[in-house]
């Protein structure tokens, strides 16, 4: 029995925020600007009421009503989250409840940034192929939106919210549909990214002591600061190793993979580490400019948006590398949906024409 | 050898022209980049791509953070070749 990733759904909230909006706040910079330098038009932003947890529950929904999995055959929800909407209860063992799940179904939480859906596969393929579970949902759920200073552009133009749901089962097949993994984390780097207040270490709430930076951006100790220059860096220190490492673990070459997929950071930053690695463009999946970056969720939002394009077909081999906050990375090989399950993917056209009963 | 530094100077002060989209000789050595119009955070990550494209030297942001001129960053890069 082998675990395999067979279906992903993902949900966007409905607020809006576009390059333009942006660059009316910040008449420095201009739409076309934030594109170039981000690869991102708009990103979907939770509205006040809407937490991780409402994001993850409407992605699961997805996931359910798209005829994949029996609620009821679901033995396991992992939930990855830095925006829980509460220090305690786990959102996993809420959103059981929500879901109507069955209460023999083990739940857990777990905080990871942009390596948190990596990590997930490794913590559900460690939980199918010891026989502790067969039907696992993986969710990952962000509102970064709510940790962001309004007068930061440096994370306002690259952070959206949005939530995936990723279905991993037992099946029966003989090798391995997800791993090696390559694992990776440098505690180094964890002030680089961080909202530094709100947690026990410093419990302040207080917008007033928000400070200008060098390149004019605000924020306070309870919202985000991110370094992006130490994090480009970083970046390009680790993935590429990563990837070698992960290579040699697999004795694949880039040439094995029909399609590899990053975390979603920023455009510039992936089509700088495409180059400096040498994969082929046609190979390496985009998918952001109308989300940004959503942390754990961009891997699992890329591949369900490349099932739907055609450029993720069942049976695939695909390479994911996920990276950041910590400073924490994973990477790893899946088989896409080995065995062909079909999903309401399909469009409206071509789906077969219901029999009309006969009236009798 | 001295002659190879200065044609390593002269390239790499063509390079800075190019980022921070200035005309061709119009930066020198001493200049302090962060005065300039269009330094942001946004060069300064095309610094970071641009340094590890063309030198292979991945930015020492820390040792950066100190720096003032265009001969400080040039000196970054020096510093990285050697210790390769």
């Amino acid at each position: 029995m082998k675990a395999a990733v067979t279906a992903t759904e993902f949900y966007l909230p409905e607020g809006l925020l576009t390059n333009e909006d942006l660059c009316r706040e910040f008449p420095d910079w201009t739409p076309a600007k934030i594109q170039e330098k981000t690869g991102i038009e708009s990103r979907r932003v939770a509205s006040a009421e809407q937490t991780s947890l409402d994001l993850a529950q409407q992605a699961c929904r997805r996931l359910l009503d798209s005829g994949v999995v029996d609620p009821a055959e679901v033995d396991f929800v992992l939930l990855c989250t830095q925006s829980p909407d509460y220090f305690l209860p786990t959102s996993a063992c809420i959103l059981q409840h929500r879901l109507g799940l069955r209460t023999s179904c083990g739940a857990l939480d777990f905080n990871l940034g942009c390596s948190g859906f990596v990590y997930g596969l490794g913590i559900a393929k460690g939980l199918i192929e010891t026989g502790q579970a067969r039907k696992i949902i993986l969710v990952t759920a962000e509102t970064y939106s709510k940790f962001l200073h309004p007068h930061d552009r440096s994370v306002r133009t690259i952070f959206g919210d949005g939530a995936a749901a990723t279905l991993i089962e037992a099946v029966d097949v003989n090798p391995d549909c997800i791993g090696p993994f390559v694992y990776g984390t440098d505690g180094s780097g964890a002030r680089n990214l961080i909202v530094p207040a709100g947690g026990m270490r410093d419990r302040s709430r207080n917008d007033s002591t928000a400070q200008k930076d060098e390149f004019g951006n605000e924020r306070g100790p309870e919202n985000l600061y991110m370094n992006g220059a130490e994090i480009f860096s970083f970046t390009l220190r680790s993935v590429p190793a990563a990837v070698q490492s992960l290579l040699q673990a697999t004795a694949k070459t880039l040439d094995d993979f029909d399609v590899v997929v990053f975390h979603q950071a920023n455009q510039y930053m992936l089509d700088q580490l495409r180059k400096k690695l040498k994969i082929p463009a046609e190979r390496f999946y985009i998918s952001m400019r109308t989300t940004g970056n959503t942390v754990s969720a961009t891997i699992p939002i890329a591949l369900c948006n490349a099932a739907k394009d055609g450029v993720l077909k069942n049976g695939a081999t695909v390479m994911l590398v996920g990276f950041g906050v910590g400073y924490s990375w994973a990477a790893t090989s899946i088989t896409w949906n080995p065995l062909g399950k079909s999903v309401a993917h399909h469009d409206a056209a071509s789906l077969p024409t219901p029999k009309v009963r006969q009236q009798v | 050898m001295g002659e190879q530094v200065r044609m390593t100077e002269q390239e790499f002060l063509r390079n800075m022209d190019e980022l921070f989209e200035v005309p061709a000789g119009a930066l020198k050595m001493p200049d302090k980049f962060r005065d300039l119009d269009n330094w942001d955070s946004l060069k300064l990550l095309t610094l970071i791509a641009l340094l590890d494209e063309k030198y292979g030297v991945i930015l020492d942001v820390e040792r950066f953070a100190s720096s003032k001129t265009l001969a400080d960053i040039f000196a970054i890069i020096e510093a990285a070749k050697r210790s390769d």
